[in-house]
């Protein structure tokens, strides 16, 4: 078990670190994909409820620290239920219809987005069509994108596990 | 009744640490000016500064920056005269002597490098390479060649994250240089602002500029913040909204100045 949060704690290092390095390159419209959510998901999924939870709790409060000047914690606490949800997924890979499992996977980034953009824009009275449509969705879509591109180069990974 | 509190709480683990978790973000966002927090911010960000040696390797690749340092110094000085030079001579035109205008022109700036550009798909901090040990302190106006850009909120030793003009949260005393009409400016979008409530009697010319009100001890006196971009009227109302475009493009920036504090 040690070795296993030492190899998660050495990949979201690394995550955090190409997140600050590629992540402005990557920004289009103040939209960029985050890398440690896509994280976040695969540990959530792999080991449950109880470690996924504080594993988005742990990447999102040190994202707030290193990166946040306001909303300090908002990235902890909309990662915290990501993970969270995320553990209702494991062992259900193989059990559950392939298209639930991926939708409830869009419906998880959904909730994130949409929770983490109602707080950050509640002062500015955004509409929540525009918020949907601004905000939401498309980091929603451009986070997606890299979660199957990751999930399609490691599925021979997870279809072994 | 303690063993059923137990037996419940092992039964719910998972809901139990997801409210305690939760709970604890929730205290961090009540409690984001709090000192204490900033200075654990500073902390851990001190800490991590680690993961951001590949991006700043990456950009002294080019060994353009540090010769261009200087000059941009030395520009950043002149543009403030410059400034200073076109305020001195509307306030000769309104014949203000008395009004004394202070020689402020003459302050202690430190160029800093940035580190890092956000980690979070929100981008409303920069983090800088430079702390105490540069002689920065919280609270202090970061500037371009082109205008503010924003303040230091948390420092470390060698590190300091930079509150930006462009988050929600930004507010700055500002002046419109031609109308002299003071206001307070609020982030629209990642480009723009907005000064509210000017009587709709005061003459506002689009691309008028746009400068730091001085009533602010962070944001020193006439420092350029952006220019007029529309005027927009508010329907029913003794006021009329003016849209600013910054004069920085915070996606960009890669040296900045912090304003040291006296």
């Amino acid at each position: 078990m040690t070795r296993k949060i030492l190899i998660y704690i050495g990949i979201a290092i690394i995550l955090l670190t190409i997140q600050g390095i590629v992540g402005p390159w990557l920004t289009i419209q103040k939209i960029r994909p985050d890398f440690l959510l896509i994280l976040v998901l695969f540990i959530g999924q792999k080991e449950g409820r109880i470690f996924g939870q504080l594993a988005g709790f742990i990447i999102g409060i040190t994202m707030d620290f290193v990166g946040m000047s306001t909303f300090l914690g908002l990235s902890a606490f909309v990662m915290t239920l990501s993970g969270f949800f995320a553990g209702y997924l494991k062992n259900q890979r193989n059990k559950i219809n392939i298209f639930s499992y991926y939708i409830t996977i869009l419906v998880i980034f959904l909730i994130h987005f949409f929770l983490l953009y109602s707080f950050y824009y509640h002062s500015l009275n955004l509409s929540l069509q525009y918020r949907m449509i601004r905000y939401v969705f498309p980091s929603l879509i451009y986070t997606g994108v890299f979660y199957f591109l990751i999930e399609f180069i490691f599925s021979k990974q997870f279809e072994r596990k | 009744m303690f063993t059923r509190i137990y037996n419940f709480v092992l039964d719910y683990i998972e809901y139990v640490l997801l409210v305690i978790l939760l709970g604890v973000a929730s205290f961090f966002i009540s409690s984001n000016e709090n000192p204490d927090v900033r200075s654990l911010q500073a902390h851990v960000s001190s800490v991590l500064r680690f993961i951001h040696y590949p991006a700043k390797w990456l950009d002294t690749l080019s060994g353009l920056v540090e010769e261009n340092n200087s000059l941009k110094e030395q520009n950043i000085q002149l543009k403030l005269l410059n400034v200073k030079f076109k305020e001195a001579w509307l306030e000769n035109q309104r014949l203000n002597d008395l009004m004394g205008f202070a020689d402020s022109v003459k302050m202690e700036i430190i160029p800093v490098k940035v580190l890092n550009k956000g980690v979070t798909p929100i981008f409303n901090s920069i983090l800088l390479d430079g702390g105490e040990n540069q002689g920065i302190a919280a609270y202090s106006a970061v500037v371009t060649t082109q205008g503010i850009i924003g303040k230091t909120v948390s420092v470390s030793k060698n590190s300091t994250t930079v509150h930006l003009i462009n988050d929600v949260n930004f507010r700055m005393g500002v002046r419109l240089q031609k109308s002299r009409h003071s206001g307070v400016l609020e982030p629209m979008t990642d480009r723009t602002g907005l000064i509210m409530e000017i009587p709709k009697t005061t003459p506002v010319e689009i691309g008028e500029d746009v400068l730091t009100s001085g009533y602010s001890d962070i944001f020193p006196k006439g420092f350029p913040v952006g220019k007029v971009e529309e005027v927009r009227e508010v329907e029913n109302s003794i006021y009329k909204n003016a849209v600013i475009k910054f004069n920085v493009n915070v996606n960009t920036v890669e040296e900045v100045f912090v304003v040291k504090r006296k």
